[in-house]
């Protein structure tokens, strides 16, 4: 079973950075949420595997939410989060998560572990 | 092609994600709160200028403490070492899990990925409760009136295991000890610093099973042999303890010299440089490490982390890395950290032969929410020949600031990145806000040369300072990566952290 849910940093990150807000010269003035959307297995207990390529496919696809779940599955990852090329996420790697970047034009343009 | 707005979005891409745009409409909530929107420092107070060479006393820095330069190397005695007491006649009962296809764990032999197969966490039915484990002890009496028994847990296929265990009731005087396939000795814990390990979670947030929950050591094979030992004058009726999971390790974590084919090597990124190309930072490359560390719901992480000097040269094994990586000591009592995890020259293949990895865990000193600083301290001294970092903890490096971040992006070999520090800022509640240096518990960071991935979550930034590298913060994180080479990273910052408390341990006379 899949459990979609918007992305909050909180339960990981206390003071945990998210997401991009650009400033005309590039730089960072605020932020919400890191990924905009993840979806996670709830069947417990977490496998702690990633297996980016096996979802390769979907790179070149156009983003859309469904497309979340099918690279959580095939990667047989515990968890899929969308980001876009210029997400602030903390920097720690989790095993079990799969990653789909998203470029401005809605295309996805990398898929990968941590 | 659209041009970003705030936060990126685009109409077109509103349009297209829903989701997005009500993300970026909190967004521009949060910047009119925040202020967020003006220029760099957004008319907050210029930051001071870097901070003059000769502008350096000594009660504001920790010099790095070089074992390679000593002539008693680093290697302390390992603690823990224990031996059996079990009678070599005596029975053992044997817990036998299921194959990990038969345990519907999706296996995936195929030879066309990379898999990462790293901890997976699995049930231990047979032992899960203290009435089913104690249903397969056999009690031996020993002469001095102490009892041992033991049970041996395998999971085939396994390169290596955890067991992890539920203490509730465990007498003064008791010994848990764990053994793997071709161990020569045991590893022991007591029921004393089991209690302090109980207290210490307790402290740090955990409650009901998390803060009872034990993670053994990393135990070598697919056998693991779990003896306990209880005093003369106890009852092992009384005992209180189950085994209700284990972390199945199909990759051989414990065990050098490095694989060549670990899936993390060549996971990085290419814009990212070998440390081993910058040889005026080899001394701290040597004091960084990889960390494996393990949540309480079982899934697995890395991140990066640094061994720091204290004012004693104690060689005590003091370990700053991100607070959001490492935030309670359930997290710090399952770390794992690999050593010299890097190639043995400049963009070579072989990886350095000293490549160790440290198991036993760490206590959690100190977690600094403002800066997302975390300061442990591991339960083993880290192998012969690491450097002990010197950190800076004096007046503000300054906007503009050369600086080295040197870290394990992507779990992957030792990399190196340089840029230069931009800004301040705040970071609380999902939130980051532009700060002025004397506000701002955060240094932001653009990037010359390399960047960080996941992975490098609380590796040091370093600056130089009269010549000298010492720590002035630790990676929270970013919008940084080789596809985005212009993006910032944020670290927190280490005067902030150690005023916060690490002096207590660092400064500690």
């Amino acid at each position: 079973m899949l459990v979609w849910m918007f992305r909050s940093m909180g339960a990981l990150a206390p003071a945990a950075l998210v997401a991009a807000c650009n400033s005309a010269a590039g730089m960072a003035q605020g932020a919400v949420a890191a990924s905009d959307v993840q979806v996670e297995r709830s069947d417990a207990p977490p496998r702690n595997r990633c297996d980016a390529s096996a979802a390769a496919a979907a790179v070149g696809a156009s983003w859309e939410p469904a497309l979340l779940g099918r690279v959580l599955a095939d990667a047989g990852a515990d968890e899929a989060r969308m980001l876009h090329e210029d997400s602030l996420i903390t920097k720690e790697y989790k095993q079990g998560r799969v990653n789909v970047v998203v470029d401005a034009d809605g295309r996805v343009v990398r898929v990968y572990c941590g | 092609m659209p041009t970003a707005g705030w936060c990126g979005c685009t109409v077109a891409e509103r349009a297209r994600r829903p989701v997005r745009h009500l993300l970026c409409a909190a967004a521009v909530a949060l910047l009119a709160l925040t202020g967020c929107g003006g220029d760099d420092d957004g008319g907050a107070p210029p930051p001071p200028a870097p901070v003059p060479d000769s502008a350096l006393p000594a009660n504001q820095r920790i010099e790095t403490l070089d074992t390679a330069q000593l002539k008693i190397g680093a290697t302390a005695a390992v603690a823990g070492r224990a031996v059996s007491r079990l009678p070599a006649a005596a029975e053992v009962a044997r817990v036998t899990l299921p194959p990990l296809l038969q345990a519907k764990q999706r296996e995936a032999d195929d030879d066309d990925g990379q898999p990462l197969r790293v901890g997976i966490a699995r049930a231990v039915d047979a032992a899960a409760t203290p009435e089913a484990l104690a249903g397969l002890l056999h009690w031996q009496l020993l002469p001095d009136g102490a009892w041992v028994a033991a049970v041996d847990v395998v999971a085939d296929g396994a390169q290596a295991l955890r067991l992890g265990l539920l203490v509730q009731q465990l007498p003064d005087g008791a010994w848990l000890r764990f053994r793997g396939a071709g161990d020569i000795g045991m590893v022991g814990v007591s029921a004393a610093e089991l209690a302090q390990r109980r207290e210490r979670s307790v402290r740090a947030g955990a409650d009901g099973e998390a803060a009872r929950l034990y993670w053994s050591p990393v135990i070598a094979g697919s056998v693991a042999r779990l003896e306990l030992e209880l005093p003369a004058g106890a009852d092992p009726a009384q005992l209180g303890l189950a085994l209700p999971r284990l972390s199945h390790f199909s990759q051989a974590l414990a065990q050098a010299p490095a694989k060549a084919d670990d899936p993390s090597v060549g996971a990085a990124g290419t814009c990212n440089q070998d440390v081993m190309c910058r040889p005026d930072w080899e001394v701290q490359s040597r004091a960084v490490a990889r960390v494996f560390f393990t949540r309480s719901d079982g899934s697995s992480y890395l991140c990066s982390g640094t061994l720091l000097n204290d004012v004693r040269g104690s060689q005590a094994p003091f370990f700053l890395t991100a607070g959001h990586c490492i935030a309670s000591q359930v997290e710090a009592s399952s770390v794992l950290t690999h050593w010299f995890f890097r190639t043995a020259s400049c963009n070579g293949t072989a990886i350095d032969g000293r490549e160790t990895v440290l198991d036993g865990g760490a206590d959690l000193l100190l977690a600094d929410r403002a800066s997302d600083s975390a300061l442990l301290r591991l339960r083993r001294a880290p192998p012969a020949g690491v450097a002990y970092a010197g950190s800076y903890f004096g007046q503000d490096v300054g906007v503009a600031a050369p600086v080295v971040g040197i870290h394990h992006p992507a779990g992957d070999l030792q990399k190196v990145s340089v840029g230069t520090v931009s800004g301040h800022a705040n970071c609380e509640n999902n939130t980051c806000r532009v700060a002025s240096a004397n506000d701002g518990h955060v240094l932001r960071v653009h990037w010359n040369a390399g960047t960080t991935e996941p992975g490098s979550s609380g590796s040091a930034l370093f600056a130089t300072l009269q010549g000298r590298h010492y720590v002035v913060g630790s990676l929270n994180g970013g919008d940084a990566s080789c596809k985005n080479p212009d993006g910032v990273d944020y670290y927190g910052r280490f005067d902030r952290a150690f005023n916060a408390g690490m002096r207590d341990w660092l400064a500690a006379q």
